[in-house]
């Protein structure tokens, strides 16, 4: 044929994807190893160029793998790790003209340990002169990742739906700082086994859902149930005030009104909170979350050892202005309590306990209460928020992180409510000098739990 | 009283709060993790892209921005052979205009540019005369119409065009595309002075590159190995891994004797980047070392990407066609039933030499000779000194049963370049033989 000027050879109009070979990697980063999850999905020219070679699919497959790891280099602090192949499968997935394409899925590992801060960075270098979509994410198991290069969750789905109009990926490297401990990946394993494995296997599934290409309106709303339960899920993880709210309506003798006013505060913080940060996660081209993170949980820790601090001060005047607080064999003087209109309709009629000192200084440590409870968002909220924004489906992340607040406040409301209910039952029963330290010794644990969740989030920083 | 309106105040920050969220977190900001620094192997042309885009993304209303990016869009298209960077060039180019004012040449350049690139000449000619009236001193404009006005077989207009776009700007482009006017024109020379001014002034490797790979190809089509040898290697010094200058070092070696290192070189660029022209030079090679079943494979690639074409509704495409015909000849390979009609439709929309050359070819290997003799003088109406033009009428000529005019296009195709092709210049050898 003639030669053609201009480029024009190139210019053969092959519908999309026809020629690339796209790749993912999801480096995890565990506490004793580093494993790599790759998936390596051909389209139809690429898959009929190594069609010779697939007459023994597993052996190709091994091989494959074995070279990718090969081309690969996993570096631990600068050391360069040496990556096993744990597991390959191939399937030829029917493409379009009756060819086939074809996905290859690589298991790698190396071990490493994680016992300090941590720099791994990972590099692949296979196919890198082909075109496609090349996509990394990196995560922690059981460590925190304190930054990153990559997100943590695959756009593509690992392959399976490429996002229209996105610009083509070419990402083939990543570094990713860890440490050892809880971080943003682990937060709901720290505690006891309540919530834990389920609740992350939960907000998995969560994830995954929202990133379904075919979100149909019925998914949607089955989406919307789930973040109701993860969201009344995380209100009962350990670590978010729960058991200090316990310990203040106890003290304090909440309410259920007060309780669905701790509740509703906790909520509307919260899902400001993960929308705010949503934005800056978003906007600034390269942040550490970790960081926000341990901040305001210092910031939640003081206030909520603050709330502590005051409440020791009310209960200490709620005994002492008489002098003869000892010998009254009733745990509460009425002096103080002119605010008959709090704590009615709750249900305890018979027991009339009346508020503590003023109503100001009550609702200012019940709303900052609230405040430190919501304060910290749910870095499992934030990345289901950031998941949607990426696949274009910001409005539906936005009600998502909502009705996780919901469910967070429905489930505070609860607990609230046993709570306000069985407090005059509990108070019957702890009477003279135990019952007049009831409300010291719920004020020292509020302060005490305050300010171990500040150290502990500072040891974070 | 005072305590419920505080709470309704609380209540009222956290809505602001979450209204400013929802507006602000709009996807239309791109996704952390797709355009961080650092991370990722982008070459020149997609971090320039990468940055129209961030400004675009502050400056919404910048519509030579939009057009700019759109043609930025194209180049990655080209550079990558990844069409799909053809859609979100329209896209960009189409945002171009709905912000831009009415006389947005750049604009309308870049829908010719994308049409011309989806094979749409007529379109792709309409666009560029818009944007030349538009602003008769952008050069690209007048680029497009010429690319355009080529392909639809309108040669005096072309050299108008490119005329006026030397006067604006000589440059690469410019001159590349007044030495293609002139190969075809059968100046060879001129051609090569053309094409020599083009590498002069270019100002990036790959039009550096460019210019090499078409001044070995003329070196090449004249039967000069040697001079075609050493643009090659002159370019490759520039840019190792360019894929013309290896497909180009590849023939060169093929038609020197070295059909294995040949081989080797196309393998090699067909792992990397699987465009038909490469994998047809292949299957060509190995053919001539004997190998029947490796050229099958390597043929096979053409007809998968011919397969996936036409399954995705995408019209005759003449380049394809033509091996398709090749196959027919050499290899008695069946053309698929209509291909020839086809062929004869799709010239009417890109009435060019070249086309013609390819219709004359499938005609032939249809069986219908005297139709394909028409269009194989209608390919060298212009005095186009091709080897493999000539030979293919020789060859039409003679099932014909013009003997005589047979020699005359055998002999000047030899004549022109002995090395024209791995499997034809054999049989044209044999052939001008028997007819002797």
């Amino acid at each position: 044929m003639m030669p053609v000027v201009l480029g024009l050879v190139l210019l053969v109009a092959h519908p999309l994807n026809n020629l690339t070979i796209n790749q993912y990697s999801g480096v995890l980063i565990g506490t004793d190893a580093v494993t790599v999850d790759y998936v390596l999905d051909m389209a139809e020219v690429p898959t009929y160029q190594v069609r010779g070679d697939l007459s023994d699919p597993r052996a190709w497959a091994s091989a494959t793998c074995a070279s990718v790891a090969g081309a690969a280099r996993l570096r631990i602090d600068g050391t360069t790790a040496p990556l096993a192949v744990t597991t390959s499968t191939v399937s030829l997935p029917p493409g379009d003209a009756g060819l086939s394409t074809l996905r290859l899925e690589c298991g790698f590992r190396a071990p490493a340990t994680i016992d300090r801060e941590t720099t791994v960075s990972y590099r692949s270098a296979a196919f890198a002169d082909r075109i496609g979509w090349r996509e990394m994410t990196a995560a922690g198991a059981g460590v925190a990742v304190v930054s990153s290069s990559v997100p943590t969750s695959s756009v593509s789905g690992r392959l399976a739906a490429y996002p229209q109009d996105a610009a083509l990926l070419d990402v083939t490297e990543v570094t990713v700082q860890v440490r050892p401990g809880a971080g943003a990946s682990t937060v709901d394993r720290s505690g006891p086994a309540a919530a834990p494995a389920g609740l992350d296997r939960l907000t998995a599934s969560f994830t995954e859902f929202v990133g379904r290409p075919d979100l149909t309106l019925g998914l949607g709303l089955l989406a919307l149930a789930l973040a109701l339960v993860l969201g009344a899920l995380h209100a009962f993880a350990p670590g978010h005030g729960k058991s200090v709210m316990a310990a203040y309506l106890v003290a304090e003798r909440g309410s259920l009104r007060h309780a669905l006013a701790v509740a509703g505060t906790v909520t509307l913080t919260h899902t400001a909170g993960v929308l705010v940060l949503g934005i800056v996660l978003t906007t600034a081209i390269r942040f550490a979350p970790e960081q926000i993170y341990a901040w305001l949980g210092v910031a939640s820790g003081l206030l909520v050892a603050g709330v502590g601090a005051a409440m020791l001060r009310r209960a200490r005047r709620g005994v002492h202005p008489h002098g003869h607080g000892h010998d009254h064999g009733h745990d509460h003087s009425h002096v103080h309590g002119h605010d008959h209109d709090h704590g009615h309709g709750s249900g305890h009629h018979h027991h009339h306990h009346h508020d503590g000192p003023g109503r100001g200084g009550r609702l200012r440590s019940l709303l900052a209460m609230g405040f430190a409870g919501g304060l910290a968002p749910s870095p499992s909220a934030v990345v289901v928020l950031l998941g949607a924004i990426s696949l274009g489906r910001t409005w539906f992340g936005v009600l998502l992180v909502i009705g996780y607040g919901l469910g967070m406040a429905a489930a505070l409301a609860a607990l609230g409510a046993v709570l306000a209910r069985w407090r005059p039952v509990l108070e019957r029963r702890v009477r003279g000098r135990t019952g007049r330290l009831v409300p010291f010794a719920a004020a020292a644990l509020v302060m005490v739990v305050g300010l171990s969740l500040a150290v502990r989030s500072v040891l974070a920083v | 009283m005072r305590v419920r309106w505080r709470l309704v105040m609380v209540a009222g920050l956290a809505v602001a709060l979450l209204t400013t969220g929802a507006v602000l977190i709009r996807p239309a900001v791109p996704p952390a993790g797709q355009a961080r620094p650092g991370t990722s192997t982008v070459d020149d042309l997609s971090a320039a892209i990468t940055a129209r885009e961030a400004r675009l993304a502050r400056l919404p209303g910048d519509w030579l921005g939009w057009a700019e990016l759109g043609m930025a869009y194209v180049q990655q298209a080209r550079v990558t052979s990844d069409p799909s960077y053809y859609s979100r060039a329209d896209a960009a180019l189409a945002r171009s205009l709905t912000v831009g004012p009415d006389a947005n040449a750049p604009a309308l350049a870049g829908l010719g540019a994308v049409a011309a690139a989806r094979h749409e000449f007529a379109t792709a000619l309409r666009h560029g005369q818009a944007a030349a009236a538009a602003d008769p001193y952008n050069a690209a404009a007048h680029g497009v119409a010429f690319d355009a006005l080529v392909e639809l077989g309108r040669y005096d207009e072309a050299e108008t065009a490119v005329q006026s776009m030397i006067d604006l700007r000589p440059d690469t482009g410019s001159y590349a595309r007044a030495s293609y006017l002139f190969e075809l024109r059968g100046r060879v020379s001129a051609a090569r002075e053309a094409m020599q001014l083009a590498l002069e002034s270019a100002s990036t490797p790959a039009d550096t590159a460019f210019a090499r790979v078409h001044l070995g190809q003329l070196a090449f089509d004249a039967g000069d190995l040697t001079t075609a040898s050493s643009h090659v290697d002159e370019g490759l010094r520039v840019t190792a891994a360019d894929p013309g200058l290896r497909l180009l070092r590849a023939r060169v070696a093929a038609a020197a004797g070295d059909l294995p290192g040949a081989a080797i070189e196309l393998r090699s660029v067909l792992s990397r980047l699987p465009l038909p022209d490469y994998a047809a030079t292949l299957g060509d090679v190995l053919a001539a070392q004997g190998d029947a079943a490796g050229a099958a494979t390597a043929y096979g690639l053409v007809a998968v990407q011919a397969d996936l074409l036409a399954a995705a509704g995408v019209a005759t495409n003449l380049e394809l066609v033509g091996y398709a015909a090749d196959r027919a000849v050499l290899d008695r390979t069946p053309l698929p039933a209509g291909t020839a009609d086809k062929v004869v439709a799709a010239y009417r929309a890109r009435p060019s030499v070249g086309s013609a050359d390819t219709v004359a070819w499938v005609l032939h290997a249809a069986g219908r000779h005297r139709e394909a003799l028409s269009y194989a003088d209608a390919a060298l109406r212009l005095g186009t000194r091709s080897a493999l033009v000539h030979f293919h009428r020789g060859v039409i000529r003679l099932a014909t049963g013009d003997r005589a005019g047979a020699r005359a296009d055998l002999a000047e195709a030899l004549r022109i370049n002995p090395h024209f092709s791995v499997r034809y210049a054999p049989i044209a050898r044999t052939t001008l033989g028997g007819v002797s």
